[in-house]
């Protein structure tokens, strides 16, 4: 009897505090509400540690940008490797063209050679590139009819002097490729 | 009549903040009143944030700690526990200067010189860490306890109003048979499994070792 009498009077404590802890919760979602406008859940961590928690984070952030940065200017291509393309550039630029000189030239962007002339075929042709250095073939590829420009594919030719043309050799351009 | 009429420095920059009278203070925040309550946070923001400046051996954010004093200020005021002896500010600067100082106790040799040796309302703080600690358990808890401990404890039907009393003490708790019909399951099982949830919960506070003389005395 006086067993039953004390686990009873301990559940009417426990269902005091119970209640209280759930009047608690609302309470505070009603003053975060206030506050902010919205019911934000607890935090999990105490509110005190929100501030380590954020110079923690702020360093990590920091060495993470550090090293992406690090990895990105590692595989970036060196001066050396674009300087190939840049000189390319400068000695098509100086090139005289055979007859006729506007019929061809040649634009080169940061990893591809585009290679665009004025003569439209109207027939199935082909575009050659020649390796001076040997006298072969480096390069040759089909042109459709109509078409203008090829654009060569990063690390097609190797650095050299070449020559090239389209149909047939009497129109023809020098092409340095330079080397690291 | 007593109004809060100052103008509140916070860094640096004086912000005027709107009148209101204490009556108006405690009724608003007896009722929940947005308005109230955010006006009371913005003026005592700047006095919190000094607060914390003076214990320079604990890290506190000052807005998550002033948002705590409201907390309890709101819910002793809903239990009438507060007597309107000191103003609304005092109170709830009260209130969050002993959440410092037992913050302070806790990391050690930390000294704080209280100029507001006028509080009358002491707050029950360690009786909120003990609250703070059940929602911890709570959490924790499986859903089947939390069920059964709601029904037994009528928290179902206690739908929170702002009660004047706040007290839950008057209501009986829900006899087994009514619980056993809510849960279909037989009067003796609903008893057993609301018996294990109990025990767990109990010593789950326990573990916590926050508030234990609240089960013993």
């Amino acid at each position: 009897m006086s067993t039953d009498l004390e686990n009873k009077e301990l559940e009417n404590k426990v269902r005091d505090i119970w209640n209280d802890a759930n009047r608690y919760q609302q309470t505070r979602n009603e003053v975060r509400y206030a506050i902010s406008g919205k019911t934000r859940e607890p935090n999990a961590v105490p509110f005190y540690r929100n501030r380590i928690f954020a110079i923690a984070a702020s360093v990590f952030l920091m060495i993470g940008i550090s090293a992406i940065f690090f990895l990105i200017i590692k595989k970036s291509p060196s001066p050396s490797e674009n300087e190939i393309f840049t000189k390319g550039a400068d000695s098509i630029n100086q090139l005289k063209m055979d007859k006729p000189e506007s019929k061809a030239r040649l634009q080169i962007y940061q990893k591809k050679i585009r290679l665009q002339w004025k003569v439209s075929y109207d027939s199935t042709s082909h575009l050659v590139i020649i390796n001076l250095t040997d006298g072969k073939v480096a390069f040759k590829t089909d042109i459709k009819s109509r078409q203008t420009s090829f654009s060569l594919p990063p690390g097609t030719l190797r650095p050299g002097e070449y020559e090239w043309f389209v149909g047939n050799d009497k129109n023809k351009k020098r092409l340095t490729i330079g080397k690291d | 009549m007593n109004y809060f009429d100052k103008l509140v420095t916070y860094r640096n920059k004086q912000v005027p903040i709107e009148k209101f009278s204490e009556e108006d203070a405690i009724v608003g925040l007896k009722d929940g009143d947005v308005k109230v309550i955010r006006r009371l946070y913005n003026q005592n923001l700047p006095a919190i944030y000094n607060l914390i400046n003076q214990f320079p051996g604990i890290i506190f954010e000052s807005e998550d700690l002033l948002q705590e004093g409201i907390i309890r200020m709101i819910m002793n005021i809903r239990d009438n526990k507060f007597k309107g002896q000191s103003a609304v500010n005092t109170y709830l600067y009260g209130i969050c200067r002993n959440i410092c100082l037992k913050e302070a106790r806790k990391s050690k040799g930390i000294s704080f010189v209280s100029n507001h040796n006028d509080l009358i309302d002491e707050p029950q703080d360690d009786y909120f860490d003990l609250l703070q600690a059940i929602m911890r358990i709570k959490d924790r808890l499986e859903e089947k306890c939390i069920e059964i401990l709601n029904l037994r404890f009528h928290l179902y039907e206690d739908k929170y109003t702002h009660q004047s009393n706040g007290s839950t003490s008057s209501q009986n708790l829900m006899p087994f048979e009514d619980i056993a019909i809510s849960l279909g399951i037989h009067p003796d099982n609903a008893r057993q499994r609301f018996k294990r949830c109990l025990d767990r919960l109990i010593d789950a506070v326990k573990r916590e070792k926050v508030g234990e003389h609240y089960f013993n005395g």
